[in-house]
Formats: C-alpha cells, sequence, structure tokens
C-alpha cells in the first residue's frame, strides 16, 4: 500500500479497486512494457537475454514459495521437487505423447500441483519446524528417488529426456534459440503475476493471509483452512510446474541434477533477500540473485591471473556470497528489498513532508 | 564377533547420553534452557537470559555433533558425504518428537531399524536407492498420525 497524491478521488468501488490509479503509474507500467517486451530483446546482446532468462526462471520458481511461505505461512524447502515434476511431465508428453507445447505445459502444471497437494497433506495437521520435514521428505522422494532411480531412466539413460531443436514450439512459433525463450520466458512471466496477484485479493488471498497471521483465528473465523491450505499447495505447485515446463525450453537435455535440494534452499533464500510477503520482492530477489552473481563474475575476473583458483571454484565461490547475501539481509533489512522499495517510493510520494 | 571400536562408541554414546539427560534435568543451565523452548517470554521475565541460553544452545548442539562425528569416524572412515547424514538426523529427531531426548534415542533406534529393514524387504520391489529415502517417507506417514511425534510437547494454542 503506497499513498495516493492529491486530487484523486474515488467515487465507486471499481475505481478505487483498480490496480493502476493515477497516470504516472499508468506510464510507468507502458514504459516497463515497452522496455521488457520490445526494447530489451532488441538492444540487450545475447549474453544479457541468457541472463534475464535465468532471471524470469527464478521469479517463475520463487512465485510458488512466496505464496506458500509469504502469503500462506507453510514453510517449504522442497519446491525444486514441484518444478522438477513440471520439467519430467512436460517433456514426457511432448516427447512420448507428441502433444503440443501449450497443453503439454497445463498438463505439466495440473499434475505438478496434485503432486505439491500431495505432500502438503500433513500441512492439514502439523506447522512448523514439522512442515518443513515433510516438505524436505518431497523433495528426497521425489527428485533423489522416483526421478533418478525412474523416470529418468526411461528409455535408456539420458536417451529420452534429450531434446532435440525445435521439439518446443506453439503452433508455428518454434522456440530454440534465447530469444525466443526470452518472449516466452515474457509472456509466462506476465501472465503468472497477473494470476498470483489477482488470486491474493480475491476471497482465496485473504483467506491465505488469514491463516498465515494466525490459523487458529482464521479457523473461528469460518475459514476452512484444511482446504485453504491445500489450495495453497495446489496453487504454487502449479506455479511450480509452469516454472518446469517453462525452464525445458531452455535445455537440451533434462537430468535431476537441474532440481537438487539446494535449488529449493535457494529460491528460500531468493524471497528472504526480495522481502517475505510481497510479489514485488519475488522480482528484486531474483533479479538480486542474479545480477549480483554476475557482477562477482566480473569482480573476479581481473584476479583470475593471480588467483586461478576463483575462477576454477567459483561455484563454491557463489555459493558462500549467496550465504553470505542472506546473512546480511536477515541481520541489516529483514524486511527485504521490497520493503526498500516501498520506502523510497513514499519517501517521494509524500515529499517535502517525508519523515 | 563384535568390533572393539563399535563397544566403546555404544559405551561412548551412552554416556554421554546420560550426561546430557541429567544436565537437561538437574543443572540451572538446562533448566533455563528448557524455560526458554517452552516459553521465551516467560523466561525472560523470570531472569533468565535468552541471549546467553541461545548462543549456550548452539555451542552444546555442535559439541554435541562434533562428539557425534568423531565416533562416527572412528567407525565408517571419514569422506564429504558425512554431512548428509546431518540429514538423516532430522526424520529421527521427528519421529521421537522435539523436546524429548528419549524421543531421539527411540526415534534413532526405530529409524535405523525401519531403514536398513526397508533396505532388505523394499528393495526387491523398487530396486535403487529405497535405503536412502525409507526414513523420510515414513517420517511423512507418521506425521500424519503422530502430528508430535512419540513424545514430544503439544501444544496447546489459544489466540
Amino acid at each position: 500500500m503506497s499513498w495516493l497524491p492529491c486530487g484523486v478521488y474515488h467515487e465507486n468501488y471499481k475505481q478505487d479497486h483498480r490496480w493502476w490509479q493515477t497516470k504516472f503509474v499508468w506510464g510507468k507500467m507502458i514504459f516497463l512494457f515497452l522496455f521488457v517486451y520490445f526494447l530489451f530483446p532488441r538492444f540487450a546482446g545475447l549474453y544479457w537475454i541468457g541472463v534475464a532468462n535465468i532471471i524470469g526462471y527464478t521469479v517463475l520458481s520463487a512465485l510458488g514459495v512466496q505464496l506458500l511461505i509469504g502469503y500462506c505461512g507453510q514453510i517449504t524447502l522442497g519446491h525444486a521437487a514441484f518444478i522438477a515434476v513440471g520439467a519430467y511431465v512436460s517433456a514426457i508428453c511432448m516427447l512420448m505423447f507428441h502433444l503440443p507445447y501449450v497443453v503439454s505445459l497445463l498438463v505439466a502444471a495440473l499434475v505438478a500441483g496434485i503432486w505439491s497437494v500431495l505432500f502438503g497433506l500433513p500441512s492439514a495437521k502439523v506447522k512448523g519446524f514439522y512442515l518443513i520435514m515433510t516438505t524436505m521428505a518431497a523433495q528426497f522422494i521425489t527428485v533423489d528417488f522416483i526421478l533418478t532411480q525412474y523416470v529418468s531412466r526411461i528409455g535408456g539413460r539420458g536417451v529420452a529426456f534429450s531434446l532435440p531443436p525445435g521439439t518446443i514450439k506453439i503452433g508455428p512459433w518454434v522456440i530454440d534459440n534465447d530469444v525466443e525463450v526470452y518472449y516466452l520466458m515474457v509472456i509466462l512471466v506476465t501472465l503468472c503475476t497477473l494470476a498470483l496477484a489477482n488470486l491474493l485479493r480475491s476471497r482465496v488471498g485473504r483467506a491465505w493471509i488469514a491463516i498465515r497471521d494466525n490459523d487458529i483465528a482464521a479457523e473461528a473465523l469460518g475459514v476452512n483452512i484444511v482446504k485453504y491450505k491445500l489450495l495453497a499447495f495446489f496453487v504454487a505447485g502449479v506455479f511450480g510446474g509452469v516454472a518446469g515446463a517453462f525452464w525445458v525450453s531452455n535445455l537440451a537435455a533434462l537430468s535431476p541434477e537441474h532440481f537438487m535440494w539446494s535449488w529449493s534452499l535457494w529460491l528460500v533464500g531468493v524471497i528472504l533477500i526480495g522481502g517475505v510477503g510481497s510479489i514485488h520482492g519475488v522480482f528484486f530477489g531474483s533479479m538480486f540473485m542474479v545480477l549480483v552473481l554476475e557482477a562477482l563474475k566480473f569482480a573476479i575476473a581481473p584476479l583470475a591471473p593471480t588467483f586461478p583458483q576463483l575462477q576454477m571454484k567459483f561455484l563454491f565461490l557463489k555459493e558462500a556470497a549467496f550465504g553470505l547475501a542472506i546473512c546480511l539481509f536477515l541481520m541489516y533489512e529483514p524486511n527485504g528489498m521490497a520493503y526498500r522499495w516501498w520506502q523510497i517510493k513514499n519517501y517521494f510520494n509524500l515529499w517535502p513532508f517525508s519523515y | 564377533m563384535i568390533g572393539q571400536v563399535y563397544l566403546w562408541s555404544f559405551v561412548a554414546a551412552i554416556v554421554l547420553l546420560v550426561a546430557f539427560v541429567s544436565f537437561f534435568k538437574y543443572t540451572r543451565w538446562g533448566l533455563s534452557m528448557q524455560a526458554c523452548a517452552d516459553d521465551e517470554m516467560a523466561a525472560l521475565s523470570l531472569g533468565v537470559s535468552a541471549k546467553f541460553v541461545y548462543a549456550m544452545a548452539w555451542a552444546i548442539a555442535f559439541m554435541a555433533a562434533g562428539v557425534g562425528g568423531t565416533l562416527l569416524g572412528n567407525i565408517n572412515g571419514l569422506n564429504i558425504s558425512v554431512g548428509y547424514l546431518g540429514l538423516l538426523v532430522l526424520p529421527a529427531v521427528v519421529l521421537g518428537g522435539l523436546n524429548s531426548v528419549p524421543g531421539a534415542i527411540v526415534g534413532g533406534i526405530i529409524i535405523g531399524v525401519l531403514q536398513n529393514l526397508s533396505g532388505a524387504y523394499l528393495d526387491q520391489y523398487f530396486p535403487g536407492g529405497v535405503k536412502e529415502i525409507a526414513p523420510f517417507a515414513f517420517m511423512v506417514i507418521i506425521l500424519l498420525f503422530l502430528p508430535y511425534g512419540l513424545w514430544g510437547w503439544e501444544r496447546i494454542e489459544r489466540v
């Protein structure tokens, strides 16, 4: 919630509920739209488009985590499992049943949602630390056992899940290079963000927020908490499935190593840095994680001749930097980057009386 | 014939367990730690320094883990994947119930037995890594029926 400038008078609820209420916000949004859909893919190089694809994948993956942790209070440490289910289901649909990409994306989202509900069932009885354990169990059972031992061996190891270029197409639109993947990513991110944002201000979203704030009070108010918790798991799984099905388009071959437990932890870190309980936070967190690590890569490049270890072990350096970033954020900005953004916006909205 | 390493590790584990239980039950520090776990506010108002208790809890937990690592390293030898054993500890603790030392012991035994039994019996039906996964699968099923494990504190929540 931010303050509106003087002279904005709402006469009915329709005006009051509008997303973009002032001309300035409209202009900002139109500029954002133009930037994301036209300017960026036209003028940024291929390298930065690849970086943007990773950011988009992180956003899509973290939306579900944000919904579960930030809006419904169900802490999950196994979201990579649902992303993996989405990726595998969509790959199977395309490669074995020769379904179109859009259909397989929807099937993948549905299956990932149902799979997520299955592991969300204990949330009816447990919460807090015990719930973290069951979601972790989802990760290990799904990725380390079912996918590694059975699914990825269908049709011989590594054969069935290599995606030849040109497999992924929507009608006549073939998605086979980074720019096409970028457009697909932007469309999916837009749709998912709109869906989640609108869901959160409906009856369902208010029920989730009530459960997050105090589930017993929510139950006393007549919210069916089991139903809404499972619905939260379902929707989060659907977003995870969409993320997985999107990531298939960026990969030459699918393997369980893309969806390890560390990726689940990474996603939780993304929303901690971005801000828990805010959709802006998902975007800020994803951009921070990806761009800071890119910056780190550039920063150590001049050091490479003297310390070759730095570049060789960059993966580990990356993880250490990630851990440090989370620690610093939890200590100095526990509300995340979204809160800082809110403060900056309000500083200008209330200027010159901003104190 | 049981190897000497196993025997002495077992004895050391028993001694440390007794030390742990008596620490929690009879010493001032152990009691203040339990008080903080139960209700931090009430403990603070009774003069327990929560800051000190938390710092001490971390220190003691890591000391215990260090001792466990020493015993395990004597038996299995060392490799980098010892860290994953830490994940296996969690189902044991959850099964026994948090905040219960006997729960941790019994949970550890049950999880260990279940793991090896399922490795032996279930492996023919689900070849692959059933053994690594079984503790987590059992934990999910157990949590569905016993939300607080065997002897965890059942919290009565008020709004």
